[in-house]
């Protein structure tokens, strides 16, 4: 094996960071014995750090801001973001009797209808990411937009019970000038990561992926339920339970002062816009119980610069009400985006996110404008059943 | 924390143990977070790293009912349960090496000389390794890395991934003819020494 440890000693010099701090090898002795201490369930303050399975979404919405290393509470926040939302299935009821009400009162009542929807055993939700990719070419720059979705079950009330399993889409242009620019650069089946096109010169694909399972994924729902960006983690029987006021379920969503997520989130984007994709994320991952979900939709509906702005088309055709507001990324070079949140108005289930370009920042892409959907989520479907599921249709 | 003479029995002992006293699994801890560490770090930087270390241990600590002694000792079956972290990071990780075959390096606290002898000659030829290492399958890449990074031996590394051993040869073997010919014969090879911590 000598000849070998030219090769590998090489690799590991290259790679490496050295050991832990004092500080970071107490504070995991310090969670592990809380966890000793509770009997094996998770310790709140480290909970949301094991859902960083698609870190890779972040690639759309936080645009590459910090491209290596990246903090791990945005890591599980994006991960979450992809599984499905809702506490309510979603009916595509259809858009009746518009000239009624007011747009925020067509949210508000779609968070009644939240609260008449049913749960069971299990929730089930299939989950569609996009975000635009810019592509360089020298018959003129476009963007191709990647897509990945996750379908997964996982159970109500017992640990251990769930699975996930994903694919890719494959990449396609975004809008018709951007699929003329495409044509001209030659029809590409492969594209590199923006970020570095060198190193990844074939990262998104034109050809699609058959759904996989995840299976380091496979029973490893958490006893404890988490709430990514707070630092807080809920059992099943305290998720039961969560306020159904939106004021006291807003301190909920808030993260903690004294968390270490908090000192995290000076990194964040600021705006109204931001409470939209970080309470969306809270919750994205939890079975919410309908009441509760109801009352998350009034929260965001009351929350200042957040406006209604209903009817909608969501990124799949589907009608919908939503909530808007602006978003500005927090460090330096960043652009404006208008985050909105799509509603089922027929059952309050959260039909998709959407995040588009309002003005540009200086270290965004050059070929992104405003208008450009930068970064979207559909949960196609986010629906409870009492049997167990088994794997994607 | 003194290891005693034989660290493998007393490992599995202190398994057995924790299942009654939850708190004696500190004692896997202490003996394992640094490597385990400097391994995660290797792979997703240290930001990464300062929380996927401690969840291995969280999730070793969770199934430590599910730890067979029979099936090999305790150290690989933590990097395997650390594999299983990064490999839901794979493309930080990928973002990780695009970086380093671009960022010009940061001075790091380095105090092996041997170590430092081998980083001076990866950075020689830093953006063809940290490429290859971008471009191997997340399998190939995982045999090489519980090898070079965290010191495994084959028979640990098949223990640590499930796998049979031959596979692991065999992954080895493509893993370095890629690294060799990504090097495109270069031969920056003056480390002798490859030990870590």
């Amino acid at each position: 094996m000598d000849d070998m440890r030219d090769d590998t000693s090489l690799v590991a010099a290259l790679l490496d960071e050295g050991g832990p701090s004092p500080r970071v090898a107490a504070a995991g002795r310090e969670g592990l014995l809380e966890l000793a201490r509770t009997g094996g369930r998770e310790p709140a303050h480290q909970s949301g750090r094991r859902r960083g399975r698609r870190a890779g979404r972040w690639s759309g919405r936080l645009r590459g801001r910090r491209p290596l290393g990246i903090g791990l509470c945005l890591v599980a926040a994006g991960a979450a973001a992809s599984v499905a939302v809702a506490a309510v299935g979603s009916g595509g009821a259809a858009p009746g009797g518009r000239s009624a009400p007011g747009p925020r009162e067509m949210v508000l009542a779609a968070a009644v209808q939240a609260e008449r929807q049913a749960d069971g055993r299990y929730l089930v939700t299939h989950v569609r990411d996009c975000h635009a990719e810019p592509v360089e070419a020298e018959t003129g720059d476009y963007i191709v937009q990647p897509c990945d979705e996750t379908w997964q079950w996982r159970a109500r009330d017992r640990a251990d019970e769930s699975a996930v399993w994903t694919r890719d889409l494959g990449a396609r242009p975004q809008t018709a000038r951007d699929e003329a620019l495409w044509k001209r650069a030659g029809s590409p089946r492969t594209f590199p990561y923006h970020q570095d096109r060198r190193a990844l010169p074939d990262l998104y694909r034109t050809a699609p992926t058959p759904w996989k399972e995840d299976r380091g994924d496979r029973n490893e729902n958490s006893d404890r339920y988490v709430l990514p960006f707070t630092g807080r983690s809920l059992t099943a029987e305290e998720l039961r339970n969560l306020p159904t006021d939106p004021e006291e379920l807003e301190k909920l969503l808030t993260p903690a002062e004294d968390s270490p997520r908090g000192r995290r989130d000076s990194r964040l984007p600021t705006g109204p816009g931001q409470k939209i994709v970080q309470a969306t994320l809270a919750v994205s991952d939890l079975p919410l119980p309908p009441k509760v979900w109801a009352a998350f939709i009034r929260m965001l509906a009351d929350t200042p610069g957040v406006r209604a702005v209903g009817w909608v088309t969501d990124p799949i055709g589907r009608p919908g009400v939503a909530l808007e507001a602006p978003r500005t990324a927090s460090a330096t070079g960043g652009g404006t985006s208008m985050e909105r949140a799509i509603f089922d108005p027929g059952t309050g289930a959260l039909l998709a996110t959407v995040s588009t370009v309002v003005r540009r920042g200086p270290q965004d892409p050059a070929v992104y404008r405003p208008g450009t959907v930068e970064h979207y989520e559909v949960i196609i479907k986010s629906e409870w059943t009492d049997g167990r599921p088994s794997r994607p249709a | 924390m003194t290891a005693p003479p034989d660290v493998a029995t007393d490992d599995a002992a202190v398994i057995e143990q924790s299942w009654h006293e939850p708190e004696r699994f500190a004692v896997i801890y202490d003996r394992y977070f640094p490597e385990i560490y400097r391994y995660v770090a290797a792979r997703l930087g240290r930001d990464a790293a300062d929380d996927i270390a401690a969840e291995t241990f969280y999730a070793a600590f969770r199934k430590r009912d599910r730890f067979d002694p029979a099936r090999g000792a305790v150290r690989p079956w933590l990097y395997g349960m650390a594999t299983n972290l990064v490999g839901r990071y794979r493309r930080d990780e990928g973002r990780r090496y695009a970086a380093l075959a671009r960022v010009a390096p940061e001075s790091r606290a380095d105090g092996h000389e041997a170590r430092v002898a081998a980083r001076v000659a990866a950075e020689g030829v830093r953006p063809q390794l940290a490429r290859a290492l971008a471009g191997l399958s997340d399998g190939d890449r995982d045999v090489l890395l519980l090898v070079a990074v965290g010191g495994l031996r084959y028979e640990e590394v098949a223990q640590a991934l499930e796998i049979p051993p031959g596979t692991v040869g065999s992954r080895m073997n493509r893993a370095r003819r890629k690294l060799r010919e990504a090097l495109g014969g270069t031969d920056p090879t003056h480390a002798e020494e490859n030990s870590h911590g």
